[in-house]
C-alpha cells in the first residue's frame, strides 16, 4: 500500500468529491456509497433523456432504474475509454429506444408511439404538437435530436453514445431535423384549419 | 470558389445551425442565405425549432428513484448461506484475538502486548459496533505485510498495485497487513479510525467478492483504536458490522525475538496450497488459518 494508493482512498461521507471514475472504481470494489453518489449525479439526466425520448414520465422512471441495474452490472467492464457520462448515457439511450420498440408492439389503438393520446397531446398546445411530431420519429432520430437539441450533447458524445461517427451525426441529425420540421407543420396546419 | 446551390445550401443548414462548418463554407453558406428567400426561411424555420425543443419542460425523476433501485438490486444481496457468515464470525473472533495479541516491529525494540480477549476487544467501542451483527465474510492479518499472504492472494494485490510487499515503498516491514474480504453484495462502506487505512484491493481478491487491505502500524496506534466496516443504509451511516481493535506494544512488555529472517525465507513461509495453481475461490476464512503462525490458532 503505498502513500498515494492510501490517500486516493474515499471515506464515505466523502464521496460527493470523488471524479466519476473513481466512484466507478469504489462502486465496482463493492461500495454502495459510491454508487448511490454516481446514481444521484447522473440520474438526472438519465430520466430527463428517457423522457424526451419516450414523452412519457413513468415510462422515463422505469428506464431510469433499468438503466442503473444494468451499470451496476456492468462495473466490472467500464474501462474508461469514454467518460462515465458519456458510458451512462450510452446505456440510457440504448435502453430508451429499447423500451420505445418494446412499447410499440404492445402499443393499443389511440395510443402514439411516443406514449400518449392523440387528442391529450394536441390539447397541449405547441408543447403538444412538438411532442406529437417527436413522437412520429423513428426511435433513433428522436434520440438524435433529443440529445442534440433538448439536452445539448456535443456530435462527438453523441456518436459515442449512438456507435457512430461525429459526421454520421451531422448527416443523420439534417435528415430528423427535416422530417420533425415537416411533421411540425403538418400537425400545426391541422390544429389551425377550422 | 462558386456559391453553393439551394440543394447544397439546404443540406448544410443543421451544421450551420450547430456551427460545425468551417469559416469559409459558413460564410457561402451564410452568403447564399441573404439573397435566398426559402433557404432563409428554411433556416429561420429550424432554428425556431430548435428554440421550441430547448424550451421543452423536463420533469424531475421520482424522489425514490434512488430506494426504487436500490430494492430491484437488493435481492441480489440476500443470497449469501448462513454457514458462509457462521464461518465468518468464526473466522473473525480469531482474527479479532489474534490482531489484539502480537504486534511486532522489524527493529526488535518491539514488544507484545498481552493477547487481547474479546470482551477487551469490545469494551472501548461504540456501543452501535458493539451491538452490530457480524456480516464481513474474512478478516485476516499477516504478521510481515503481505509476505504471508497466501500466493494467489499476494500475486493478485500486487497486481493491483496494493499490497506490494516487494518494493521498499510499499508497506512497512514493520506492519502488518490485514485483508478484509467480504461478498461484494454486501457492499460494505468502509470507516476506518488512525491508524487504519483501509483501501479497496483491485480485483477483489476472491471473484463475487469485495477485499479491502490496510496496513497496520503497531508503531502509531494508540491503545483501543479500531477499525470499523460498515454499510450505509438510507442516510444513515449504519454500523452493523465488525469492529477489529488493535492493542499497540505497551512499555515493559517482553520483547518479540527479533525477526532476523530475510524476506527471500519469509516467503518460502507461504505455504503451498492447491490455491496456487489457479483461481480460487476456496472460503475466505481459511486464510486466517493460512497466515497464522503455528501455534496461535
Amino acid at each position: 500500500v503505498t502513500a498515494s494508493t492510501l490517500a486516493r482512498a474515499v471515506p464515505p461521507g466523502m464521496m460527493r468529491l470523488a471524479e466519476d471514475t473513481r466512484l466507478v472504481e469504489l462502486a465496482r470494489s463493492g461500495s454502495g456509497a459510491a454508487f448511490d453518489e454516481l446514481f444521484r449525479r447522473h440520474h438526472g439526466a438519465v430520466h430527463a433523456a428517457a423522457y424526451h425520448i419516450l414523452g412519457d414520465r413513468d415510462a422515463a422512471d422505469d428506464v431510469v432504474q433499468d438503466v442503473f441495474i444494468r451499470v451496476h452490472g456492468a462495473l466490472p467492464t467500464f474501462r474508461g475509454e469514454a467518460s462515465v457520462r458519456t458510458w451512462v448515457m450510452r446505456i440510457a439511450v440504448n435502453r430508451s429506444i429499447s423500451y420505445q420498440r418494446w412499447a410499440a408492439r404492445r402499443r393499443s389503438p389511440g395510443l402514439t408511439e411516443a406514449g400518449g393520446t392523440r387528442n391529450a397531446r394536441a390539447s397541449e398546445g405547441a408543447d403538444g404538437a412538438l411532442r406529437e411530431a417527436l413522437g412520429s420519429l423513428r426511435p433513433v432520430e428522436r434520440a438524435l435530436i433529443v440529445l442534440r437539441d433538448v439536452r445539448g450533447h456535443s456530435y462527438e458524445e453523441i456518436g459515442d453514445m449512438l456507435g457512430c461517427s461525429a459526421g454520421s451525426v451531422g448527416v443523420r441529425l439534417h435528415r430528423a431535423r427535416t422530417r420533425l420540421r415537416r411533421e411540425y407543420s403538418k400537425l400545426t396546419e391541422e390544429a389551425e384549419a377550422p | 470558389m462558386r456559391p453553393p446551390t439551394c440543394r447544397e445550401a439546404s443540406s448544410r443548414l443543421s451544421l450551420l445551425l450547430d456551427g460545425r462548418l468551417a469559416p469559409s463554407d459558413a460564410d457561402r453558406i451564410g452568403n447564399h442565405l441573404e439573397g435566398c428567400g426559402r433557404c432563409q426561411g428554411e433556416y429561420e424555420a429550424l432554428a425556431s425549432l430548435r428554440r421550441a425543443l430547448e424550451a421543452l419542460p423536463t420533469p424531475e425523476p421520482r424522489p425514490d428513484a434512488l430506494a426504487r433501485t436500490r430494492a430491484a438490486l437488493a435481492p441480489r444481496r440476500v443470497r449469501q448461506p448462513v454457514a458462509v457468515l457462521g464461518l465468518a464470525a468464526a473466522a473473525l473472533l480469531v482474527a479479532v484475538a489474534y490482531m489484539g495479541g502480537r504486534p511486532r516491529t522489524d527493529a526488535g525494540g518491539g514488544h507484545a502486548g498481552p493477547p487481547l480477549q474479546e470482551g477487551a476487544v469490545t469494551a472501548g467501542l461504540d456501543s452501535r459496533v458493539r451491538s452490530a451483527q457480524p456480516r464481513v465474510f474474512s478478516v485476516a492479518t499477516t504478521p510481515r505485510a503481505c509476505l504471508r499472504l497466501p500466493r494467489h492472494v499476494a500475486q493478485r494485490t500486487h497486481a493491483a498495485g496494493v499490497g506490494d510487499s516487494a518494493a521498499p515503498s510499499g508497506l512497512a516491514p514493520s506492519g502488518r497487513a490485514i485483508v478484509i474480504v467480504c461478498p461484494s453484495a454486501l457492499a460494505p462502506d468502509v470507516a476506518t479510525l488512525p491508524p487504519f487505512g483501509l483501501q479497496p484491493v483491485l480485483p477483489a481478491v476472491e471473484p463475487g467478492t469485495a477485499s479491502y487491505s490496510a496496513v497496520i502500524d503497531p508503531g502509531t496506534g494508540e491503545p483501543g483504536s479500531h477499525l470499523a466496516v460498515t454499510r450505509t443504509v438510507g442516510d444513515d451511516l449504519s454500523v452493523e458490522s465488525v469492529s477489529i481493535a488493535y492493542q499497540p506494544a505497551l512499555p515493559g512488555e517482553p520483547a518479540d525475538p527479533p525477526d532476523t529472517r530475510t524476506e527471500e525465507e519469509d516467503t518460502s513461509h507461504v505455504r503451498p496450497t492447491p490455491e496456487d495453481a489457479g483461481p480460487v475461490v476456496a472460503p475466505m476464512p481459511r486464510l486466517v488459518g493460512d497466515l497464522m503462525p503455528s501455534g496461535l490458532v
